[in-house]
């Protein structure tokens, strides 16, 4: 298993190398560069080509790319055109804002998706299994601005309970950015559940442990649930991409500074190893979350650990 | 008993009274102000950009001889005195009581190494090209000399990148590459910043001027990029004021008794403008025609809600500024009639073309200018890129037509031979006519403001029938305030003093 896990880290290296590789080379073929930020109505061609030539952006590409990698291959991001500051502190200043939104998302999503989705499952037909229809149809159809400037209008502004932004007011701050954020991940945890757990229990092996007497409560929760959690954190597991691609949103709606909007703003400022580290930090991100899914699998279901095994043998 | 308790009463009234006017001293301290604002800074080293969030942040941790008034006019701030030895010199004396945060007091070596840096620098750019030579005439006066008269000196000196940065702490930064704990002589003392969230200013105590110095406790800037969220800060109490107040957000604070919306005339001039080297728009008489088709009262309804003053310029200069004149010649108004003659006139039957835009504004006011050029047979595309695109296309000559504000100085001589004279940077026009330097210029030979405003009309005039741009109106600034917040001033370009905040 251990190999396994090294084997998997190991696998990233050449992803991150690609990813660098494409999001350069996107960057220096977008036209604009960020003297325009800098030099602002003092914009001029010549301030603009001395300012180029200190910020190094008028070498070559290959030139460019490999003195960037190479500062990377060391553990540095580089400095940022636009703020001068090492791409390094902003991120390690940011990168916990995103990280807890994202972390609370994902736990409003399975803690309020998983549990919804198996009793609609248990009631087919029900009114309750409609309503979360309905409800879960709606978090998949709620764009997440929307949904963001709805809930501080209600919450913040007229109800006055919680903030409208920023991450000062400790988990108070999170309740409603983790809400809007995880809301549509929480309906497709909800219909996956839902669908996967009707599946289940209309196994053989459902019906034989129901006539052998087992109560319905620890059917469900011993034979129905494990077998039917698959799916569901498949789609877990693939949603955490899909969060820190929300969290740029999200981050803007309630001004959090994360490295979502830390992303956008650099992309408007043509700000290219401050674009490659916030990048770098989501893929590696992505890729962890990824291989802690593949590790759960095992746990659950003994026959992919045994794969896992004989992969190492 | 009855007296007792009137005594008892007396007492208590008293005793509340008296809180009260604790509370009142309590409020002089000013409180802690939370101002919001679109985008974050850039950097505390001045020569580092001249973006206008980055100078109304950097302001209050560094001085500057001279800081501007509310139609961005220069006046004396670090300078006790000053005196124009001749023509070409003048001589600056500064306070001689003037602490840098570090304690040290700040003497005339500072202030010329400092500004030689500016003066070497990228950023200062066409403000200073015409000084020549910074030197220090004693412990608290310099001296600057100047290629030729230059009255707007005193403007050009409230530019960001001259704030004054004590030589020790440039000499600091600049071996560690590191600017991010800035020592000035402001009112503010640096506190901390977290990019892109947050910079937190203290009160400096030892300022120099006693009597002006900081109302409030702290000031901390808290960036919001997204407009309503700005909004929704101030009226939830988050923050105090909000200086980059959205439009959009008219009507929703409208009778909200929490809140005052604060307003002033700006010095913003949107303008529609043309590349004067692209065929379609050699051609003056085209130029004129396009200048007669725009309904401006019009787009400043879709641009700023109408929040603003229509004006018919074509050389940029805002009502408000030197020597301006709203309709020079009394030459334009909205009459499509008269733009088709010219159109004849000019033998064009009509052309296709682009308009290019980068901001919210903008596009809705293209939107209509396609509309009022549609009428004369001109067929325009709308085309929105990004800002940091914009200056690369201009260069380049990929920029037809375009729609922009300019933030313009009282002092026209600020920016009129940036703009229509030296090629490239923001002579976006491209435009050039040699009949028009002797008129600029004419406005910097003399130091008597009559004078200098007198030349200023001619240059409009001149400029009316070049028509390289058609300036369609300058809009109303506003800031969101909370209704108790005292001492908020708005200068023409943006709110300010921000020192003057206080509860």
């Amino acid at each position: 298993m251990i190999r396994y896990i090294l084997k998997r880290l190991l696998a990233m290296i050449p992803v991150i190398l690609a990813l660098t590789f494409v999001v350069f080379t996107i960057m220096y073929l977008t036209p604009g560069d960020p003297t325009a930020r800098i030099l602002g109505n003092e914009y001029t061609a010549e301030a603009s080509a001395i300012l180029k030539t200190e910020l190094g952006i008028d070498r070559p590409f290959i030139v460019q790319y490999f003195s960037y990698l190479g500062g990377l291959l060391q553990g540095d991001f580089g400095r940022s055109y636009i703020t001068m500051a090492p791409v390094s502190d902003e991120l390690f200043a940011r990168f916990p804002n995103t990280f807890t939104i994202v972390i609370w998302a994902m736990v409003f999503c399975v803690g309020v998706g998983l549990p919804i989705g198996v009793l609609s499952a248990t009631k087919p037909n029900s009114v309750f299994s409609n309503i979360t229809m309905v409800i879960s149809l709606l978090g998949v159809s709620l764009p997440i601005f929307w949904l963001g400037l709805l809930l501080i209008l209600l919450f913040s502004v007229n109800l006055g309970w919680l903030p409208a932004g920023s991450m000062n007011h400790g988990f108070r701050s999170i309740i409603l950015p983790a809400i809007t954020l995880g809301a549509n991940y929480m309906a497709n945890v909800m219909r996956t559940t839902r669908s996967s757990m009707l599946e289940a229990i209309r196994q053989d092996y459902i019906r034989t442990a129901r006539a052998k007497g087992v109560d319905k409560g620890s059917v469900i929760r011993k034979h129905a649930l494990p077998n039917a959690l698959m799916p569901t954190i498949t789609v877990v597991g693939m949603n955490i991409g899909a969060l820190l691609g929300g969290a740029v949103l999200t981050e803007t709606v309630f001004s959090i500074p994360g490295t979502g909007r830390l992303l956008v703003d650099s992309i408007g400022s043509r700000d290219t190893p401050m674009v490659l580290g916030c990048l770098v930090i989501m893929a590696v991100c992505v890729a962890i979350s990824n291989l802690i899914v593949d590790l759960i699998y095992a746990y659950i279901d003994p026959r992919i650990k045994a794969e896992y095994a004989g992969g190492e043998a | 008993m009855k007296r007792l308790l009137s005594i008892l009463l007396a007492v208590a009234l008293s005793a509340i009274l008296l809180s009260a006017c604790g509370g009142n001293t309590a409020s002089h301290d000013g409180g802690d102000i939370t101002i919001v604002q679109a985008l974050d800074m850039v950097s505390w080293d001045p020569n580092a950009t001249s973006d206008l969030s980055n100078g109304y942040v950097i302001n209050n941790v560094y001085s500057k001889l001279f800081t501007f008034d509310e139609n961005i006019n220069g006046i004396p701030e670090l300078t006790k005195e000053y005196t124009l030895v001749s023509d070409t010199e003048w001589h600056f004396t500064i306070y001689d009581n003037v602490k840098t945060h570090d304690g040290n007091i700040l003497t005339a070596d500072d202030v010329v190494y400092s500004l030689n840096r500016t003066k070497n620098g990228t950023i200062i750019g066409a403000l200073f090209a015409p000084v020549n030579e910074i030197t220090k005439v004693d412990e608290f006066t310099i001296s600057i000399t100047t290629n030729g008269p230059y009255p707007s000196l005193p403007t050009a000196l409230t530019h960001q990148s001259t704030c004054i940065v004590p030589r020790s702490y440039i000499d600091h930064a600049e071996a560690n590459d590191d600017w991010s704990h800035p020592i000035g002589t402001g009112r503010y003392t640096f506190g901390s910043r977290m990019i892109g969230d947050n910079i937190v200013l203290n009160r400096f105590e030892d300022y120099y001027d006693q009597s002006d110095k900081a109302m409030n406790n702290s000031l901390t800037f808290k960036i919001i990029p997204e407009g309503s969220a700005r909004t929704i800060a101030v009226e939830t109490g988050e923050a105090d004021l909000n200086v980059d107040f959205s439009t959009m957000d008219y009507d929703m604070v409208q009778g909200n008794p929490d809140l005052t919306l604060h307003s002033h005339q700006s010095q913003s001039v949107w303008h529609l403008g043309m590349d004067c080297t692209n065929p379609n728009f050699q051609n003056i008489l085209v130029r004129q025609a396009i200048s007669f088709a725009i309904d401006r009262a019009a787009a400043l309804e879709v641009g700023h809600n109408g929040h603003g003053t229509v004006m018919y310029n074509s050389s940029t200069i805002a009502p408000t500024c030197l020597g301006a004149v709203v309709n020079p010649l009394d030459m334009y108004e909205y009459n499509p009639d008269k733009a088709k003659e010219l159109m004849a006139q000019a033998g064009v039957d009509g052309f296709s073309t682009e308009i290019i835009v980068f901001r919210d504004e903008a596009q809705r006011i293209a939107t209509l200018v396609q509309a009022n050029l549609a009428e004369i047979g001109i067929d325009a595309t709308i085309n929105r890129i990004e800002n940091a695109v914009f200056a690369d296309m201009l260069a380049a000559n990929e920029v037809p037509m375009f729609i922009t504000s300019w933030g313009a100085y009282w002092d026209p001589d600020m920016f009129l031979t940036r703009r229509f004279i030296n090629e490239g940077g923001v002579n976006r026009s491209h435009y050039f006519n040699e009949g028009l330097e002797p008129l600029v210029l004419a406005g910097r030979a003399s130091f008597d403001n009559n004078v200098r405003a007198e030349a200023y009309v001619k240059v409009q005039e001149f400029m009316a029938p070049e028509a390289p741009e058609v300036d369609m109106y300058v809009s109303i600034m506003f800031a969101l305030a909370r209704a108790d917040l005292n001492g908020v001033e708005i200068n023409v370009e943006r709110p300010h003093n921000y020192y003057k905040l206080h509860y």
